[in-house]
């Protein structure tokens, strides 16, 4: 019979994902998904200003309904930007947050580590960066670029060449293969010598 | 979603300027729609209008539109409004005329 083969499919589907939810778990689920965590209080009463993204999203342990993210908020009256965990539930989420975007929150003006993204202004961030992409590079430009060109200068500074292989630095192993090359003919005795009087002068 | 906007054109006030007077003043197309100012952020403004432009229509109608602004400096002295969002047929024609009045708009997104 089609209805009963429906019903037992449905078993199935349900014991592979761990069982069934009870009404009564459904229910709280449901509540819990429609739950703002008292963002709308926020949202209302709450004073505008921007906060920075310094991470990554990431899942809470032990809450299947909300994900956190580091955020840089700028003070509404000025003043130096404090570091939160922002914890905010995942089915408001509207719009992409990525590390380095710039984004519109509000503060609440008693607790100033509560706060509540504003997701349909962020789409217009996002939209005025370019579109996600271009939203979350830049972001990442704004995070990394500065710590990537700062890597490659102390590295060319130092005598490195990038992508080429390192040199070795310890002068005993310039040493070695500088009798290699030696032995092979590819330096004579004397230049041997010198070079190696000069990189011992160097330990 | 159907009736989808996004453009972005110039105005000649400065960002901060350019929001605070399209708060006090919003274009008519705006008010026409019966839009209302619902949030505000430190550099946009975000409105609201149901499906609908007559009262019944409103009454029945299946949601709601959103349309979000933000105001950036165009790095002179002027500033690029930002829109995205919802708007009805006519609102979204009025939108693009406003933008080719301000030199005309484009979609800002590349992707």
């Amino acid at each position: 019979m089609g209805m009963f083969k429906s019903l037992k499919d449905a078993k199935a589907l349900g014991d592979y994902h761990g069982g069934m939810p009870s009404i009564r778990g459904s229910f709280k689920d449901i509540s819990a998904l429609a739950d703002d965590r008292g963002e709308g209080e926020i949202l209302k009463k709450g004073t505008p200003t921007k906060a920075v993204v310094q991470g990554f999203t990431t899942p809470v342990p032990g809450d299947r309904f909300a994900m956190q993210i580091p955020l840089d908020v700028y003070p509404p009256d000025g003043g130096e930007p404090y570091r939160i965990n922002y914890v905010f539930p995942t089915a408001r989420m509207k719009a992409a947050m990525s590390v380095g975007m710039e984004v519109p929150i509000k503060v609440d003006p008693g607790d100033p580590t509560r706060i509540a993204l504003q997701w349909d202004a962020q789409r217009a961030s996002i939209a005025a960066a370019g579109g996600d992409f271009a939203a979350v590079e830049a972001g990442l430009a704004n995070t990394y670029g500065g710590v990537a060109d700062a890597a490659m200068r102390a590295a060319q500074a130092g005598g490195a060449t990038l992508g080429t292989g390192a040199a070795p630095a310890d002068p005993l192993e310039k040493i070695a293969q500088l009798a290699k090359l030696r032995d092979s003919g590819a330096i004579t005795e004397a230049e041997f010598t010198a070079k190696k009087a000069e990189l011992l002068a160097q330990t | 979603m159907a009736d989808e906007i996004t453009i972005q054109y110039a105005l000649t006030d400065p960002p901060a300027q350019a929001r605070e007077s399209w708060k006090q003043s919003p274009p008519e197309w705006l008010t026409k729609a019966k839009f209302e100012l619902v949030d505000e952020t430190y550099d946009g403004l975000v409105y609201r209008g149901s499906h609908g432009t007559t009262r019944l229509g409103r009454m029945f109608s299946a949601g709601t539109y959103t349309l979000s602004l933000k105001f950036d400096s165009d790095g002179r002295v002027g500033s690029r409004v930002t829109l995205t969002g919802q708007a009805p047929a006519p609102m979204a024609a009025a939108i693009r005329t406003d933008a080719d009045a301000h030199g005309g708009g484009v979609d800002p997104r590349v992707s």
